[in-house]
């Protein structure tokens, strides 16, 4: 165990998948009762459990750098940027199971829901640890497919078939476009270890049509703006807790998976750079005019999502084009806040959407008007809800602020000036968000509470907890923006050596 | 000579089963475009897939569309698309002639050793794909039971509109059950 | 392997792409947009196996191919699955019917 910890971080959720299923299966609350699920306790404890060896591995990469360790001849290595993404789903998801044990009571399948949520933390712990071409892809798919289920959970509502659906056909279509990009790559250099790539691989058109392909296989799943689509339905249909995993983790991991692939062909990486910045501006134009025409509020966010990706793509690809690491680090920073926000901002949604609806047992999406006054009965979720939309909003004193605030220093860095006109276009974008985040909170603390909002169903506590923590979190980082550069500075470092810098 | 024989019929195949009126027929001819690529396979040298995909690619997936045509009806496809066809043909014929022109500068690069068999590829070197593998197929086990479950009715809903009462609706079993259980 | 049999099969993986590709596009049955994605990860795979036999590496690109065929049969179900339920609910399997239950 303490030679390699980071196994443990993969092999727990993994292992105790099937546990929790059975468990569910046998000893679950029978088919007219709605007690909670045994599942949710033990999927609690299997997470908890993995915290061990996350913060094992967390003391050993930072006391040694990067672990690299191969099984036969595929490769692993654990640096800063596995250890991001392996943090950020590991809190979210326990969080989430927190919050879906009174969200879900008397759903059925339940079992299944949980199995897969601790599935998705191994998953996704494995995508971003492994160094093989070919391995990325598996892991990739695999958390394509643990998803499918929990996006379409209600299986009866047309809208979530429909979600998912089409969440599946574009994730295929992506996902045959990555291995037609790896058979390029093999073809071309004879190797699928990514840093067997990066010596053998030369300037050659044939690899710039497989970074082309790998931008656009990966890009379905971060939700660059052509091949968004699936975001908006898949996002504003699942069950809110995996509303919050789908926009916090499962884009993050696909844009890491896609650097990891991009990083084998490094010697392109000014024209990667490039790209991603100008995919990044047209996804926060897109999201920002999107998300203010809409009423319903998670697809608000779904949208707000979109454009808080622009920033991301526009910070790393600025560090990879120009080579400033603050660049890689403010983009991986605002990963990490935006997964904590986004992810509270469905979680806070979610509350009220089913202290509104879900309880009555109706499946109506949750409106802006519904929400009108919602403070006056439910302070903390009003509460929640207002500090994560003024965090994505780019209020000074809160999470999102210093992450974007990064990427922009960075852009002034470059003193290119092309990249400031984009920045002083993403701080425009910024203004431009506040016309969908401010009526939200106008709305939940101004208005007079609405009919929906007097009769609804009171919350749980299982439900508000994970609400407090989080916006704890946001306005702790906010008060102390270096509070995760132990994180950030080697996984922004790693990702620079990978692209040449 | 061959190859290129081989390959006008996996291309005809796919032609026709995009073309076909009936799904049943789209499946078949899809397993004959498995059949093509099996036969290439095991031209190639790469007799183990070939078995595979004549297997499973041939075989296994057509068996489940069959079954998934006999579940869901054959009915015969009237819709129009709503994409423009010669439009949808520009769309393909674009990246195709994007990356067909790179092609003819495709030269292999001879690797300086001699390779393992395939069972020691496959379970030793590349093991842990194998375990992925595992836990991939396990995730969409689950995600089929979950999907296709009957037992739905969610004891939560009292107010009686559970199913936002679609036009049209198949009169199917988990329709009646829920109605019977309110 | 001479480079012109080569050429032969990599234009068949292209030509299988871009077929897919139309196909997608045009088609609004459910179970036959499962069928058309069948045919993209055909080419997907056959690409991988001409691309391992070009640098002498079949058995390498054999067992990845495995490992693709069987993941794709896998997302079949699951789309398969899917789309049976679809038949059940809304009673068609036409995606544009399925996407007029969209409100925005």
């Amino acid at each position: 165990m303490s030679n390699n910890p980071f196994l443990w971080l993969i092999a727990i959720p993994l292992i105790s998948t099937p546990v929790i299923y059975l468990i569910g299966r046998v000893f679950g609350p029978g088919e007219e009762s709605s007690k909670p699920c045994p599942s949710q306790y033990i999927t609690l404890a299997a997470l908890l459990a993995t915290w061990i060896p996350y913060i094992l591995s967390v003391s050993e990469v930072l006391a040694n750098g990067s672990i690299e360790y191969s099984s036969q001849s595929i490769a692993f290595r654990i640096d800063g940027l596995s250890l991001l993404l392996a943090g950020l789903v590991l809190a979210l998801a326990t969080l989430v199971a927190l919050f879906s044990g009174a969200y879900l009571a008397g759903e059925k399948e339940q079992e299944k829901y949980y199995a897969l949520l601790v599935a998705l933390v191994g998953i996704i712990a494995g995508l971003g640890m492994t160094n093989d071409l070919f391995n990325l892809w598996v892991w990739f798919e695999a958390m394509s497919i643990s998803t499918y289920f929990l996006v379409a959970f209600y299986r009866k509502q047309p809208r979530s078939l429909e979600a998912g659906i089409k969440y599946l056909v574009q994730s295929a279509i992506g996902s045959a476009m990555i291995l037609l990009a790896i058979g390029l790559v093999l073809a071309s250099t004879g190797s699928l270890n990514l840093d067997l790539i990066r010596q053998v691989s030369t300037k050659s058109p044939m690899l710039l049509i497989a970074g082309a392909l790998f931008i656009l296989g990966f890009g379905v799943k971060s939700a660059l703006v052509p091949m968004h689509t699936w975001l908006p339905d898949a996002h504003s249909v699942a069950p809110s807790g995996i509303s919050a995993m789908l926009s916090g983790v499962i884009i993050e991991a696909g844009l890491i998976a896609m650097l990891r692939a991009l990083s084998a062909l490094s010697l392109m990486a000014s024209e990667w750079g490039i790209i991603l910045m100008a995919f990044g501006a047209a996804n926060m134009l897109f999201g920002n005019l999107m998300a203010l025409s809409q009423t319903q509020v998670k697809r608000l966010l779904a949208f707000s999502s979109l454009s808080q990706m622009g920033y991301v793509f526009i910070g790393l690809g600025l560090g990879i084009y120009a080579n400033v690491i603050n660049g890689v680090r403010g983009g991986l920073f605002h990963i990490l806040t935006h997964g904590m926000m986004k992810g509270l901002a469905f979680l806070a949604a979610g509350s009220l959407l089913y202290a509104l609806h879900i309880a009555a047992g109706d499946h109506m999406p949750l409106t802006k008007s519904d929400i009108c006054g919602a403070a006056r009965r439910y302070p903390l979720p009003a509460l929640a809800l207002s500090v994560a939309v003024l965090g994505l909003g780019c209020i000074p004193p809160l999470a999102g602020f210093w992450s974007k605030w990064q990427i922009f220093l960075a852009g002034f860095e470059t003193q290119q000036v092309w990249i400031i006109a984009l920045i002083v276009f993403a701080g425009l974008n910024s203004l431009l968000s506040f016309g969908y985040y401010a009526p939200l909170v106008i709305a939940v603390y101004r208005r007079e509470p609405s009919e929906l909002v007097q009769n609804g169903h009171p919350l749980s506590f299982g439900i508000q907890a994970p609400l407090l923590l989080l916006s704890v979190a946001i306005i702790v980082i906010g008060l102390w923006p270096n509070l995760f550069t132990w994180l950030t500075k080697p996984a922004a470092a790693g990702l620079m050596t990978a692209f040449g810098g | 000579m061959l190859f290129a024989l081989l390959s006008a019929s996996a291309i005809f195949s796919a032609i026709q089963a995009i073309r076909s009126k009936r799904l049943i027929e789209a499946a078949i001819y899809l397993a004959g475009v498995s059949t093509m690529v099996a036969l290439i396979f095991y031209l190639l040298g790469a007799h183990e897939v070939a078995v595979i995909e004549l297997s499973v690619g041939a075989g296994l997936v057509t068996v489940l569309f069959v079954f998934a045509i006999s579940l869901a009806g054959d009915e015969p496809i009237s819709f129009l698309p709503n994409f423009p066809k010669p439009l949808a043909f520009i769309f393909a014929l674009i990246p195709v002639t994007i990356i067909g022109l790179q092609l003819f500068s495709l030269t292999g690069v001879s690797m300086p050793f001699i390779e393992s068999s395939f069972n020691e590829i496959l379970w030793q070197e590349r093991g842990p794909d194998v375990l992925v593998q595992v836990v991939l197929i396990f995730c969409g086990v689950l995600g089929m039971l979950g999907i296709l479950s009957t037992t739905d009715v969610s004891t939560k809903k009292k107010s009686g509109l559970p199913i936002a009462n679609p036009p049209n609706s198949a009169k199917s079993i988990d329709h009646i059950e829920a109605k019977e259980n309110q | 392997m001479n480079p012109s049999s080569i050429n032969i099969l990599a234009a068949c993986v292209l030509a299988l792409f871009g077929v897919a590709i139309y196909g997608l596009l045009v088609t609004r049955n459910l179970i036959k947009i499962m069928i058309v994605l069948q045919i993209l990860v055909k080419a997907a795979v056959l690409g991988l196996v001409v691309a391992g036999k070009m640098n002498g590496q079949i058995n390498l690109s054999q067992s990845i191919a495995v490992t693709v065929i069987v993941a794709d049969t896998v997302v079949v179900i699951v789309g398969l699955a899917l789309a049976i339920q679809a038949r059940q609910v809304i009673g068609t399997l036409d995606a544009d019917a399925l996407s007029k239950f969209r409100e925005d």
